[in-house]
C-alpha cells in the first residue's frame, strides 16, 4: 500500500500575486479544489521551497500558507493541522512526499499536502539567482487499493558538495553593506548530478527487480541549469522524461510539479503502469521514487 | 540509504496507529555550547532606551553562552553531534537518517547556507554515509519536530538509529537587537534573551525494558503566525527578530492547556503524573505562569519544571535537549520518571513528547 496523489495545484505570478508566499497559497487553494476537499482535513501541511519572500527564516513559511488557505487555524479538539518547512535542494518536494507518506502509513493523517515556491527573495539585489518563480502543491492520502508510491530511494554525492550553492553573505551591494543571496553553479555539476542520476537509477530498479524498459514515465526535476539536456543523452531517457523547460525554463523545486501536472492533462500519467519520480539537487543529492498506477 | 517499506513497518491502514509495531526511544543526547558567556547585565549596557529595564529581573535570565568568531551554527551542530556519538553505542556509520533542524545554518561565519542542505555537511563531516539526510525548519519547536519524523520513520520499521541535530548562533539577533530596542514594548525586545548553542539526539528503536516515545498532538494554531518573525538583518550581519511577546505569552497560557489535555489523555496518564516537564525555554515569568496555568486547569500541578535560563537564555531549538543534557549531567533524574518535553514556538506551534526515564542516566554525569 502507498500513498496516492490526489490532486496538483500549479501557481507563477501574477498581478497581485508577486512573492513565493502568495504563488503557495495559490498553488495550494488550487490544489484543494481540484481534490473538492475541507481544508480542515489536512492533518500535515508542509513547505518545501528554499528562495521565499525575504528569506523568511522564522517561523515556517507553511504556518503562513496554513492560516491562508484556513486549515484549522486554532485548536478546537476536534481535528488538528501540523505545518512545518523542510528543504532538500532540488529534492525537497519529493522528500517531503517521502515524509507525508510515512505519515499517512502509519495512520497518523488522512491527508497531507506538500506547497513549493521560489522566487527571488530580494529582487534587484541576489546575485546569480536564475530559477523562474513558480509554486506546485501535491495533495497526498492513504491509497485503499495498494498503489500510489510504492518504494523510495536517496543517496548523495559530496564530492559536488559545493558545486551549486545559495548563500546569503554579508557583502557590498552598490554602496551599502547588506545581507545578500548568492548562488553558484560549477561548470560540468549538470553533467556530473546525470551520471550520480544514473548510477542511482541503475540500483534504484534492482531494489524495485524493475528493468529500464518497465518504467513507463519520468517526472524529473526541471533544473538545475543543463541537467535535463544531459539526462535526455542517456539512453532509453529522452521518450520518458516529461520536460516543461519550452514553457518554464528552470523551475527549482517546484518542477516536478509541473512536470507531473503536464503528464497528468496529456493523460500519459494515468496511462503509465510505473512512473518514476526523479529529483536531483545541490550535494549532490538524487531522490527517486516510484509510483504505481492501478 | 533505502527506505522502502518493509512488510512490518507498512501498517494497513488507520487502525494500525492505535497499536504500532515499533517504538523509539532516545538513546545519546549530544551538547556544544561556546564558551564565551555574557551576563545580562553586560548586554544591557549597550541598551538605551526610556525608562528602566531590568531584563535579568524580568526574564531570569543572568547570562547566555555567545559564539566566538571563528564559530557558527555548523561548529556547534557538528561538535554537539560528535558528543552525542561520544555518549552513545552507535557509531556514525549506523545512523540511517540525519535530520537538521536550526533556524540559523550559519556556516564560515555569518554566510547564510540555503543549498546543499546543511544536513549533508554534517552528515559529510561525522562519516555517516548510510543516512538519508534532509533539513527542517519549524522555529523553536525545530528539533522536537524532527524527534516527531524521525519516531514515524522508526516505528514503521523503516529505519533503526537515527540523529536530530540543531546548531543556534541565534545572538548576531540580540547584538542587532541592542542598539534598535528603545522602550520596553519593542519589538526586538526578545532577541536579547537568546543564547548560542548546538544539540544533537539519537533516536532508536526502542527494545525490551527500554523507554517509549509517545510524540503526540503536534498542533500548528496558524492564526497566530505572524506574531515572531525572524530573517536576515537588513543592516547588520547575521538575524534579525520582530516579536509580540506578550501576545504570544498570552495565546500560548490560553491554548496550550487543552492541547496538553489531548495529549495526556491519549497516553492515559495525568499532569499530576509528569514528574518532570522541560518547556521551551523563554523566560521564568512565561515558564512559572505556565506552569501555574496548567496547574489550575488540570487540578494538578506537575512535580517539577526543568529550566535552565539562568545559565544559558533561550537557545531556539536545542532548549529542550540542553536543559535535559544539563539536568542529567547533574544526576537530577532518576530511571523510571515520567517526562514530557513540550515544544512552544512562533507558528505558534505545541506539541509533546512523553517518555519515561530509563538507564540513559547512566551515561551521563561526573563519572561520565
Amino acid at each position: 500500500m502507498g500513498s496516492k496523489i490526489d490532486a496538483v495545484g500549479l501557481s507563477t505570478p501574477g498581478f497581485f500575486r508577486r512573492g513565493s508566499i502568495e504563488m503557495e497559497i495559490k498553488a495550494a487553494k488550487d490544489c484543494l479544489k481540484n481534490a473538492e476537499l475541507d481544508p480542515n482535513m489536512l492533518g500535515i501541511l508542509v513547505n518545501t521551497g528554499i528562495y521565499r519572500d525575504h528569506h523568511i527564516g522564522e517561523p515556517a513559511i507553511a504556518t503562513f500558507i496554513q492560516r491562508a488557505i484556513g486549515a484549522n487555524e486554532l485548536f478546537t479538539g476536534d481535528r488538528t493541522t501540523f505545518a512545518f518547512d523542510l528543504t532538500n535542494g532540488g529534492c525537497g518536494m519529493l522528500t517531503g512526499v517521502m515524509v507525508v507518506d510515512g505519515f499517512l502509513q502509519s495512520g497518523t493523517i488522512d491527508y497531507g499536502m506538500v506547497v513549493t515556491a521560489d522566487t527571488d527573495p530580494v529582487p534587484g539585489e541576489s546575485q546569480g539567482y536564475n530559477y523562474t518563480p513558480a509554486a506546485a502543491a501535491m495533495l497526498l492520502s492513504r491509497s485503499a487499493e495498494g498503489g500510489g508510491f510504492i518504494h523510495f530511494k536517496a543517496a548523495t554525492e559530496a564530492r559536488f558538495i559545493d558545486d551549486l550553492r545559495g548563500r546569503i553573505e554579508w557583502k557590498q551591494h552598490k554602496r551599502k553593506m547588506k545581507n545578500i543571496l548568492v548562488m553558484s553553479q560549477a561548470e560540468g555539476f549538470a553533467r556530473a548530478c546525470a551520471q550520480f542520476t544514473m548510477e542511482n537509477l541503475d540500483a534504484f530498479l534492482k531494489e524495485t527487480s524493475l528493468k529500464m524498459k518497465d518504467i513507463d514515465l519520468i517526472i524529473p526535476s526541471q533544473s538545475p541549469t543543463g541537467f535535463l539536456g544531459e539526462l535526455k543523452k542517456k539512453k532509453g531517457m529522452e521518450e520518458k522524461l516529461v520536460d516543461v523547460t519550452d514553457k518554464l525554463e528552470n523551475v527549482h523545486t517546484a518542477g516536478i510539479g509541473f512536470a507531473l501536472e503536464r503528464a497528468m492533462s496529456s493523460g500519459r500519467f494515468s496511462a503509465a503502469k510505473n512512473c518514476l519520480f526523479l529529483t536531483v539537487g545541490a550535494g549532490i543529492t538524487v531522490s527517486l521514487a516510484l509510483y504505481r498506477n492501478l | 540509504m533505502k527506505t522502502e517499506k518493509t512488510k512490518e513497518g507498512s501498517p494497513s491502514g488507520p487502525s494500525a496507529s492505535s497499536s504500532p509495531p515499533f517504538a523509539s526511544r532516545f538513546e545519546s543526547i549530544g551538547v556544544k555550547v561556546p564558551e564565551q558567556r555574557l551576563s545580562t547585565k553586560d548586554l544591557m549596557k549597550g541598551v538605551k532606551m526610556w525608562g528602566k529595564l531590568d531584563l535579568e529581573r524580568l526574564t531570569g535570565i543572568k547570562e547566555r553562552r555567545v559564539c566566538s568568531e571563528t564559530e557558527d551554527s555548523y561548529d556547534l551542530s557538528l561538535n554537539a553531534a560528535l558528543d552525542c556519538l561520544k555518549h552513545s553505542t552507535h557509531k556514525a556509520e549506523d545512523l540511517e537518517m540525519i535530520i537538521c533542524c536550526s533556524i540559523t545554518k550559519y556556516k564560515d561565519g555569518t554566510t547564510y547556507v540555503w543549498e546543499p542542505p546543511f544536513s549533508l555537511y554534517v552528515k559529510e563531516a561525522i562519516g555517516a554515509p548510510r543516512a538519508l539526510n534532509f533539513d527542517i525548519a519549524n522555529a523553536c519547536a525545530g528539533m522536537l519536530t524532527g524527534v516527531f519524523i524521525m519516531d514515524d520513520f522508526i516505528r514503521r520499521g523503516v529505519i533503526k538509529c537515527g540523529m536530530v541535530i540543531s546548531g543556534e548562533n541565534l545572538t548576531s539577533a540580540s547584538r542587532n537587537a541592542v542598539p534598535r530596542v528603545k522602550t520596553i514594548l519593542s519589538g526586538q525586545l526578545a532577541s536579547l534573551t537568546v543564547g548560542d548553542c548546538g544539540a544533537a539526539v539519537i533516536l532508536e528503536r526502542s527494545g525490551e525494558g527500554k523507554a517509549r516515545l509517545e510524540v503526540s498532538n503536534f498542533v500548528t494554531l496558524s492564526k497566530y503566525s505572524d506574531l515572531c518573525i525572524g530573517g536576515p538583518c537588513r543592516d547588520a550581519p547575521g538575524a534579525q527578530m520582530t516579536t509580540q511577546a506578550r501576545k504570544i505569552h498570552k495565546v500560548a497560557i490560553a491554548d496550550t492547556p487543552p492541547i496538553m489535555g489531548r495529549a495526556l489523555q491519549e497516553f492515559g496518564i495525568e499532569c499530576g503524573d509528569i514528574d518532570h516537564l522541560v518547556p521551551h525555554q523563554t523566560s521564568m515569568r512565561a515558564v512559572y505562569s505556565g506552569g501555574k496555568r496548567l496547574g489550575h486547569y488540570f487540578g494538578k500541578r506537575v512535580k517539577n519544571m526543568v529550566v535552565i535560563l539562568q545559565e544559558y537564555g533561550n537557545t531556539a531549538s536545542t532548549s529542550h535537549f540542553l536543559a535535559l543534557y544539563s539536568y542529567l549531567n547533574e544526576k537530577r533524574f532518576k530511571p523510571g520518571e515520567k517526562m514530557m518535553l513540550m515544544a512552544l514556538a512562533s507558528g505558534l506551534t505545541v506539541g509533546f513528547v512523553i517518555f519515561t526515564m530509563d538507564d540513559l542516566v547512566d551515561r551521563y554525569g561526573i563519572e561520565n
